[in-house]
């Protein structure tokens, strides 16, 4: 397929549209009588990587009014020139998800041929805000409110002030995972990738244990009342999961209250009618059964798999080789006690503590 | 010198809008170039009140090449640079003025930080559904780059020179001054108009009493400017209008406007001219954008224009404390647009 084509199938309602709009009506008389409200405001996933993301974003995705996106990484950069040269220097494939995601809402499938075409509709591009590009997706899946989980978004402070500029009525649902089940997950990732397993076949794609992957496990953060600095090459990721959410905690006090909320993502997956209709409600699209039980079949996502030759991640890997939801794998941890990954029976750092604490966990 | 009204279309009857030039019409914008405070704002609404036109508020668009530009431009300026822009963006794109859709145009212009500002304005214009564009942003006249930037993006755009008498200019700015001062600070560009391109106002805002002020050497040099540029613009594409003719004779020189543009100049279309209170933008917007336009009018947007006495160049200037009268070069340039 050479052209572009219109996204067929979309099932949303207009009412989903709407910008909301609460301020005071004009009192003039306009004789432009159309209002063009062009495509719903996106509803952006906050989260530190291995935070259940990925399965989340898959879930409200499966919502009639939603249109869940793989890892676009989008809002790391202002421009597209940017991103692209971006994405050649990082170690994990950045690429992977827009290029899914171009070929699948533009082209209509993802293969070879049409990623093809979305790695040129993307260089064709390289002049334009990142954020242009997004609307362009989001212009596509109209009416369905876009949802994107990049987790490099929360990175940075600007990217996730960038993602606010550029939509300033988006939503936003900080994600969150214990600190300990984030950590042991962030372990867990580290030892499967280096499998020999991952180093084959169609899984050469995810590679070894990509540098992204082991900064994580050894975030580099000082913690407090340290008075030397820690040895950073020490395996220890709380302290990833720490700074990583605080910068959403502190990105998050420059938006307006009723854009965001947080979701425990333990919660989230052992009762799933009860903490997706919470989220259909708050964004205010249908919460009725047909609804809920879309959004409980994650798997149905067509980025909910490995994607063909040269974009063929876009997501976690775990995720794509098991996108099911499992929702009786409840996690149960404990902020006191002993981390397994630390000698010397130490436990979470007393700031991970708090702040996990001000999270709702115990 | 530009052509006037009555000389240039002198022949267009109430019929002559054909639709070859109709088209032509439809797809080339109007620029309106006059001083701030010379009722610039109520003429872009009357126009913009015509079926065939559509007038914008003050986008200043053209003051930078691209949308990052005019941003920072908007961060450091003295006044609500970005207001018209904003109301423009929130009406056309969301459909109305309000917060959400201001803060909705915020978001959908950032998206665009590497547009022409051209661009933006073309875009903004489509979404009109075919109407012509006008636009008048008081800012053009003090930038010649701005003018010949419109230029060089729509050559075939056509410009409207709107003069006023340089006594009425004047007397009306000082008043302005005035009343500002009693209310606070009066504003920076108030001050700095009146006393261009001599003695700065206070930065603080503080009417000072010095004589710098004498309006008209802004009235001068700004006009100078806009005819410096329209030398350079073909005939056909510019007109001088004098805001008085407006109120002197509002129908048969709205038809005049019209029959030039090649639009409708039927007694609906020209009555409708006359409600310039009907513009969306003729109002406050909201607390994000609030201006847009000169306030003056935005606070009473009814057909109302300078006086209808006839004012003359030749006798002492009420602004001057020594009862000067007006340079010669002012005199000269006034009989050039037609006072006397």
């Amino acid at each position: 397929m050479a052209f572009p084509m219109a996204r067929s199938g979309q099932t949303g309602t207009a009412e989903a549209d709407a910008v909301p709009l609460d301020g005071v009506k004009p009192r003039r008389r306009e004789k432009v009588s159309a209002a063009p409200i062009q495509f719903s405001d996106p509803l952006l996933i906050l989260s530190a990587p291995r935070s259940f993301s990925s399965v989340v974003c898959a879930m409200l995705g499966q919502h009639p009014q939603m249109y869940g996106l793989p890892e676009t990484h989008l809002f790391a950069d202002e421009m597209m020139d940017r991103w692209l040269d971006r994405s050649s220097r990082e170690t994990y494939r950045m690429t992977h998800g827009l290029l899914r995601t171009v070929a699948e809402l533009f082209y209509g499938e993802q293969t070879i041929e049409s990623v093809r075409h979305a790695r040129g509709w993307l260089t064709r591009r390289t002049s334009s805000t990142t954020g242009l590009v997004f609307e362009e997706l989001a212009l596509q899946a109209s009416p369905a409110i876009l949802v994107d989980k990049s987790p490099s978004t929360v990175y940075s402070l600007a990217a996730m002030e960038r993602a606010h500029r550029f939509f300033p009525q988006a939503r936003f649902i900080h994600l969150v995972r214990h600190p300990r089940g984030q950590c042991h997950s962030v372990l867990k990732l580290i030892k499967e990738l280096a499998k020999p397993e991952y180093q084959r076949g169609r899984e050469r794609e995810v590679g070894a244990v990509p540098a992204w992957l082991t900064d994580l496990a050894s975030f580099s953060y000082s913690p407090q009342g340290y008075e030397d600095k820690p040895d950073h090459a020490d395996v220890d990721p709380q302290r990833g999961w720490y700074v990583l959410n605080r910068n959403i905690v502190e990105f998050l006090k420059s938006v307006p209250a009723h854009q965001w909320i947080t979701i425990r993502g333990e919660e989230l997956l052992t009762e799933p009618d009860l903490g997706l209709a919470a989220i259909a409600a708050w964004l205010g699209v249908r919460g009725d059964r047909e609804a809920l039980e879309l959004m409980k079949h994650p798997e149905q996502s067509p980025y909910a798999c490995f994607g063909p030759p040269g974009a063929g991640i876009g997501n976690d890997i775990f995720f794509l080789k098991d996108p099911v939801l499992h929702p009786g794998r409840a996690e149960h941890h404990s902020l006191e006690g002993s981390a397994a990954w630390l000698d010397e029976g130490r436990g979470l750092l007393p700031e991970v503590k708090e702040l996990a604490q001000r999270l709702g966990y115990q | 010198m530009i052509t006037e009204l009555d000389g240039l279309i002198a022949e267009a009857t109430a019929e002559t809008h054909e639709p070859v030039r109709q088209a032509l019409a439809s797809v080339q914008p109007i620029f309106i170039l006059a001083l701030p405070r010379s009722h610039s704002a109520v003429v872009c609404a009357m126009l913009g009140q015509h079926p065939q036109m559509y007038g914008f508020p003050e986008t200043n668009l053209f003051c930078a090449p691209t949308m990052e530009k005019w941003r920072e431009m908007c961060d450091t300026s003295r006044f609500h640079m970005a207001d018209g822009l904003l109301r423009a963006a929130g009406q056309l794109l969301y459909g109305e003025q309000t917060e959400a859709s201001v803060k909705a145009a915020e978001g959908w212009l950032s998206r665009r930080s590497h547009f022409t500002t051209s661009l933006i304005f073309e875009t903004l214009a489509e979404m009109t559904g075919g109407l012509v564009p006008v636009e008048s942003s008081s800012t053009l006249v003090s930038r010649p780059a701005a003018l010949l930037r419109i230029l060089q993006m729509f050559p075939l755009a056509r410009f409207i020179h709107v003069v006023q008498h340089p006594r009425g200019f004047g007397e009306f700015l000082m008043k302005r001054i005035h009343e500002a001062a009693k209310q606070g600070p009066v504003p920076h560009w108030m001050l700095n108009l009146a006393s261009l391109p001599g003695v700065s106002a206070s930065d603080d805002g503080t009417p000072h009493r010095e004589p710098g002020f004498d309006p008209q050497r802004a009235w001068y040099v700004l006009n100078v400017n806009a005819c410096e540029f329209l030398k350079q613009v073909p005939d056909d594409q510019k007109v001088l209008l004098r805001v008085e003719d407006l109120s002197w004779e509002p129908l048969p020189t709205f038809g005049r406007i019209a029959g030039w543009l090649g639009l409708r100049t039927d007694q609906e279309a020209i009555e409708a001219m006359t409600h310039p209170e009907r513009s969306p933008y003729a109002c406050l917007g909201p607390p994000r954008a609030r201006f847009g336009n000169d306030s003056s009018f935005l606070l009473n947007p009814e057909f109302g224009l300078p006086p209808t006495e006839a004012q003359t160049l030749d006798g002492p200037l009420s602004w001057s404390p020594g009862a000067k009268e007006f340079l010669p070069k002012v005199s000269e340039l006034a009989r050039r647009f037609g006072y006397q």
